[in-house]
C-alpha cells in the first residue's frame, strides 16, 4: 500500500518536473477552479489567494522580498513571465493586471445558505456549528456585511454604488419583513389571551377576586387578630 | 404578567444605562433588534401554560398558581438582573418567584369563594424555581440539541405540572411513567450509554487486530459495569467517561499496556494521529479504544445493552408498578389492564369467576349475574358507559388502520416524496383517532400516554444504539426524517406528532369531573363533559389541518405570505379550511355518538340547534381555525406540531364552540 502510494508520488512528481522543462521552467499552475471548499468556507490554500497589500504589491512579492535578497533580472524574468502567461488570453496588460490583481485577492466569503437542522463546518475549523435552525441566517449575514462596511471597502472595485444602494434597500425590505413576520407573534398572542380570559369565565373570577370592601375588611381584621395574637404571644 | 412585562420593559433601560456606565455616553446601538431575533423564548414558555392553567380550571389556584410560578422562571435569564454574574441561579429572580407567590397567596386567602385547603402550600411554590432550572439542565443536557430553547422551557413547564398536578388515573400514570422511568434511567443508565455510544463511534478498521488479541476476555461484566457507573459525569460529550473506564479496564487487565499512561501516547494513537488528522483532538481516546479487540467491544456493547434492558425491566415491574397501584384504586396494573380490556371476553370472564381472581383481574360488571349466563353480557350499543368489549374493538380497529397506513407508505415509498409520505402518518392518525376518539376518551388518553411512553423509551434505545433494536429502528426512520431530526440525537417528529394529537386530549380531560365505581372509579367522564369537542383539536389540526396545507400549498401554492418563506397563502386557506371541517365533522359525529350511547335520545350537540346557532358557530369556528392557521404561519421558535394544537384548544375552549 505504502509503497503504490509512493510510486503514485513519484510520478507526479516526475510530471510536473517534465512540465516545467517543457515549458521553460514555468511552473504549473497549481490554482484551483474551485478557490473554495465545498464544505468549508475557508480558502483552501492561502498562498493562491493571498490578499493584496495596501500600496498596490502583491503581498507574494513582498514575501518575496521579506524571505530575502532577490536581484532586479529575476524580478524582470518572473513579471516577464506573468506578462506571456496572461499575454495570450488577454488584449492588454492592463487587462492582464486586472487579472492577475483578481487571481491574488481575496475573494468574499461564500454565502451560508440557512441548511434547515444541518450542522456546517465551523469557520474556525474546530467543531461543527449548529444552524440556527429557524432564524434567517442569510439575513443576518447581510446585516453584519453592511454594519461591517464590507462593501465600502470593495466599493471600488467590484460593487458600484448603485449596486449597493440596491442591496441596502433589498437587505432593509427584507429586514423589515422579518420584523413584520416576527411582529405578528405578539398580537395573535394578545388576540390569544383576550379570547381565553372572555372565554373561560376568567373576568367574571376576577371580578369576584377583586370584589373588594368585604374581602379587603375581611383579610384586615384577620391581620390585626393575628397581630394581637403575636403580640401577646410575646407579652 | 405584569412582572413579565415590567422585565420586558426595563431590560433596554437596563442595557442603556450599562452602557452609559461603562462608556459615558448613551448608546443608541443597545436598542437595536437583531435580524435574526426570535421573540419565541420570549412569548410562549411564560404564557402558554398560564393560559392552559386558566383555561382549565379558571378558579383552581392550585392550577393557576403553580403556572404563574413557573412562567415567570421561564423568562430567559437575560431579562432579569442579576447581582452578580459568578451566581448560578439569579437569586433577584428567586425572589421574583417567590414575591409573585406571597401576592398571589395573599390575594386567595383574601377572596372568601377559594377555599384555602386547596390552595397550594408556600414552600412547594417557592422551590419551583430552583427545580425548573435544574431539570431545564437536565433535559438540555440530554436532548442536546435536539430541541429549540423554547420547546426545552416548556418542556419542563408540562413535566413540572404534570408532576404537581395530576389528579386524574391517566394523568397520574403518565406522570409516573415519566417521572420515575425518566430518573431511574438517567441514574442508573446515563453513563452506560454513553460508554455504548462512544464505543459505536470507533470504526471498526482502527481497533486492534484480533490476532493481537491482549488477555482481556476474563475481564468481567459486572466490573465493567462497575467501572463504567464509577466514572464521573464529563458534560456533553460522553466520550470521555467511557475513555476513561475503557483506559482503566485496559491497563488493569493488559499486561503490554500497564505502563502506559494516560499523558504518555503509545504507538496506536500515534498511528490514529497520522491517520486520521480530523480526530487528531480525540487522539487520546483513540489510543485507549484502539488497545481494543473488535470481539472486546462487541462483548462491551452486548453488555452495555444487556443492562440497560435489565434495568428497564426493573424499574417498569418494580417502582412504576408500585406507584401505578395508587392511580388504579390500589389494583395491580397488569391484572386491571387485563379486566379493562378483556374482561368483557366470556371464557376469561369464567376463568376469572371460577378461579376467584376477581382481586386481581377486576370485572366492570357483575360477576353473579353473568357467571351463570354469557348471553346476558351488556352489549356496547346499549351501555351507558364503554364497555371492554368496545375497548377490544378500538383497539383492533387502531391495529388495523396502523396496518394499513404502514402498508400505504411502504407500498408507496418509490413514488412519493417524503413530505407526502409523512402525511400519510398524518391522515393515518386522522383515521385512527378522530372517529374513535369520542367513544372511550379515558381510555385514549391512557392509550396516547403508553404510546408517548413507548416511543420515547425506543428512541432512546436507538440515540443509545443499544443492541439489537438499535439498527432495525433506525433502519426503519430513516426514510421518513428531516433536518428538525437531524439536529441532534432524538428523532423528535413522531414524538411530537403524538403529542400534538394527544395533548388537547389529555388538556380536556384534565379539568373535568369523572364517574366510575370500584377499580374503575375515575375512568369514566360525567355525560355533560361528553360533548366537548376540544378534545379533537390536535387531530384536526395536526392530522388534517398540517396535512391540507402542505398537499394544497405545495400544489396550488401560487402566493406568498409577505414575509417570504415556504408558506403560502394558499397552504393556510387550505389549513383553516381543513380545521373548520374537522371541527364540524367532530361536533356532528360527537352528537350522534352521545344519541347513540343514550339509545336514540338526542342530547344536543348541534341536533337541537337552529339555523342562527349553527351560523354563529361556524363563524366562531373560522374565527379559531384563521388563528390557529395564523399561529401555524408565524411560528418559527417551537415545534407547529406541539403549539399549534394547543392553541387551536386554548380558541375553542375560549370562544366555547
Amino acid at each position: 500500500m505504502k509503497n503504490s502510494r509512493r510510486t503514485s508520488h513519484a510520478k507526479v512528481l516526475k510530471a510536473e518536473q517534465s512540465f516545467e522543462q517543457e515549458n521553460g521552467g514555468l511552473p504549473r499552475l497549481s490554482r484551483s477552479p474551485h478557490p473554495y471548499s465545498r464544505r468549508s468556507f475557508r480558502l483552501e490554500s492561502p498562498s493562491i489567494c493571498a490578499p493584496k497589500s495596501r500600496d498596490g504589491v502583491d503581498d507574494r512579492e513582498s514575501q518575496d522580498i521579506a524571505s530575502g535578497p532577490t536581484t532586479t533580472k529575476e524580478k524582470e524574468r518572473r513579471r516577464s513571465q506573468n506578462g506571456q502567461r496572461h499575454s495570450s488570453d488577454t488584449a492588454s496588460s492592463s487587462d492582464a493586471e486586472e487579472e492577475q490583481q483578481f487571481q491574488f485577492k481575496a475573494l468574499p466569503p461564500p454565502s451560508t445558505k440557512p441548511s434547515k437542522g444541518l450542522r456546517i463546518p465551523s469557520q474556525n475549523g474546530g467543531q461543527h456549528d449548529i444552524t440556527p435552525l429557524l432564524t434567517p441566517t442569510a439575513l443576518h449575514e447581510a446585516e453584519g456585511r453592511l454594519a461591517n462596511g464590507y462593501f465600502d471597502e470593495t466599493n471600488g472595485s467590484s460593487i458600484s454604488q448603485v449596486e449597493l444602494d440596491k442591496l441596502k434597500i433589498r437587505f432593509e425590505t427584507k429586514r423589515r419583513l422579518s420584523l413584520i413576520h416576527r411582529g405578528c407573534e405578539v398580537p395573535l398572542l394578545v388576540v390569544i389571551t383576550l379570547v381565553v380570559l372572555n372565554g373561560e369565565g376568567v373576568w367574571e373570577q376576577a371580578r369576584r377576586c377583586s370584589r373588594g370592601d368585604y374581602d379587603k375588611q375581611r383579610s384586615l381584621r384577620k391581620l390585626s387578630d393575628n397581630l394581637q395574637s403575636s403580640s401577646l404571644q410575646w407579652a | 404578567m405584569g412582572i413579565v412585562g415590567a422585565l420586558f420593559v426595563l431590560y433596554p433601560l437596563r442595557l442603556t444605562a450599562k452602557s452609559f456606565i461603562q462608556c459615558g455616553k448613551l448608546s443608541m446601538r443597545s436598542f437595536q433588534i437583531p435580524a435574526a431575533f426570535d421573540p419565541a423564548p420570549v412569548l410562549y414558555p411564560p404564557i402558554l401554560p398560564v393560559l392552559v392553567a386558566l383555561s382549565i380550571a379558571p378558579g383552581n389556584a392550585n392550577a393557576v398558581l403553580p403556572s404563574l410560578v413557573l412562567g415567570l422562571s421561564s423568562v430567559p435569564a437575560h431579562l432579569v438582573p442579576q447581582i452578580a454574574s459568578s451566581e448560578l441561579v439569579s437569586s433577584v429572580h428567586w425572589a421574583l418567584t417567590m414575591l409573585l407567590t406571597s401576592a398571589a397567596k395573599h390575594n386567595i386567602t383574601a377572596g372568601s369563594h377559594i377555599p384555602t385547603n386547596t390552595a397550594p402550600h408556600v414552600e412547594i411554590l417557592a422551590l419551583l424555581f430552583p427545580l425548573h432550572r435544574n431539570l431545564l439542565a437536565v433535559i438540555t443536557s440530554l436532548t442536546t440539541t435536539s430541541l429549540l430553547s423554547s420547546e426545552a422551557q416548556l418542556l419542563t413547564v408540562a413535566l413540572i405540572n404534570l408532576l404537581l398536578l395530576s389528579a386524574t388515573p391517566q394523568a397520574k400514570i403518565l406522570s409516573i411513567i415519566l417521572w420515575t422511568g425518566g430518573l431511574s434511567l438517567f441514574v442508573f443508565c446515563s453513563h452506560i450509554v454513553e460508554s455504548n455510544v462512544a464505543l459505536e463511534r470507533v470504526p471498526v478498521q482502527q481497533l486492534k487486530r484480533a490476532g493481537r488479541a491482549l488477555s482481556t476476555g476474563s475481564r468481567s461484566f459486572v466490573a465493567s459495569l462497575a467501572d463504567s457507573l464509577g466514572g464521573q459525569w464529563q458534560g456533553d460529550d460522553g466520550a470521555e467517561l467511557d475513555d476513561k473506564s475503557i483506559a482503566v479496564n485496559t491497563s488493569e487487565s493488559s499486561t503490554t499496556y500497564v505502563n502506559s499512561s494516560p499523558l504518555k501516547p503509545t504507538r496506536p494513537s500515534l498511528r490514529a494521529q497520522r491517520t486520521n488528522t480530523r480526530e487528531r483532538s480525540s487522539s487520546f481516546r483513540t489510543t485507549r479504544t484502539l488497545m481494543l479487540t473488535p470481539q472486546q467491544i462487541e462483548m462491551r456493547k452486548w453488555a452495555y445493552a444487556i443492562w440497560t434492558y435489565l434495568i428497564i425491566i426493573i424499574v417498569i415491574l418494580l417502582p412504576i408498578r408500585y406507584l401505578v397501584q395508587g392511580a388504579l384504586n390500589a389494583q395491580e396494573p397488569f391484572g386491571w389492564a387485563l379486566g379493562y380490556v378483556f374482561g368483557d371476553i366470556p371464557a376469561l370472564h369464567n376463568l376469572i369467576t371460577t378461579n376467584n381472581l376477581q382481586s386481581w383481574i377486576p370485572l366492570s360488571f357483575d360477576s353473579n349475574s353473568t357467571s351463570t349466563t354469557t348471553t346476558s353480557l351488556p352489549h356496547p350499543k346499549l351501555a351507558p358507559t364503554p364497555t371492554p368489549t368496545l375497548r377490544l374493538l378500538l383497539i383492533l380497529h387502531a391495529l388495523l388502520t396502523l396496518t394499513i397506513g404502514i402498508t400505504t407508505v411502504l407500498l408507496l415509498t418509490p413514488y412519493l416524496y417524503i413530505d407526502t409520505r409523512r402525511k400519510i402518518f398524518h391522515f393515518t392518525m386522522v383515521v385512527l383517532l378522530l372517529p374513535t376518539l369520542p367513544l372511550d376518551p379515558c381510555f385514549f388518553a391512557l392509550a396516547l400516554s403508553l404510546i408517548l411512553a413507548l416511543f420515547l423509551l425506543l428512541d432512546f434505545i436507538r440515540a443509545a444504539q443499544l443492541r439489537p433494536l438499535s439498527k432495525p429502528l433506525a433502519r426503519f426512520l430513516t426514510p421518513y426524517v428531516d433536518g428538525r431530526d437531524l439536529r441532534g440525537p432524538v428523532v423528535v417528529s413522531h414524538i411530537f406528532l403524538l403529542i400534538g394529537c394527544a395533548i388537547p386530549l389529555w388538556l380536556s380531560l384534565g379539568g373535568v369531573d369523572r364517574a366510575g365505581d370500584g377499580a374503575w372509579s375515575g375512568w369514566e367522564i360525567r355525560n355533560k363533559d361528553r360533548g366537548d369537542i376540544s378534545m379533537l383539536a390536535g387531530v384536526v389540526c395536526v392530522g388534517m389541518g398540517d396535512a391540507a396545507a402542505s398537499l394544497v400549498g405545495r400544489r396550488y401554492g401560487k402566493r406568498k405570505w409577505m414575509w417570504g418563506g415556504g408558506k403560502s397563502l394558499e397552504g393556510s386557506a387550505a389549513f383553516a379550511g381543513a380545521v373548520v371541517v374537522g371541527l364540524s365533522v367532530g361536533k356532528v359525529w360527537i352528537g350522534y355518538v352521545e344519541m347513540w350511547r343514550m339509545g336514540g335520545e338526542v342530547i344536543g350537540n348541534g341536533f337541537e340547534m337552529g339555523m342562527l346557532e349553527w351560523f354563529t358557530w361556524g363563524i366562531k369556528a373560522i374565527i379559531a381555525a384563521m388563528g390557529a392557521s395564523f399561529m401555524e404561519t408565524v411560528l418559527t421558535g417551537c415545534n407547529d406540531n406541539v403549539v399549534v394544537p394547543v392553541v387551536l384548544w386554548l380558541l375553542v375552549r375560549g370562544l366555547r364552540l
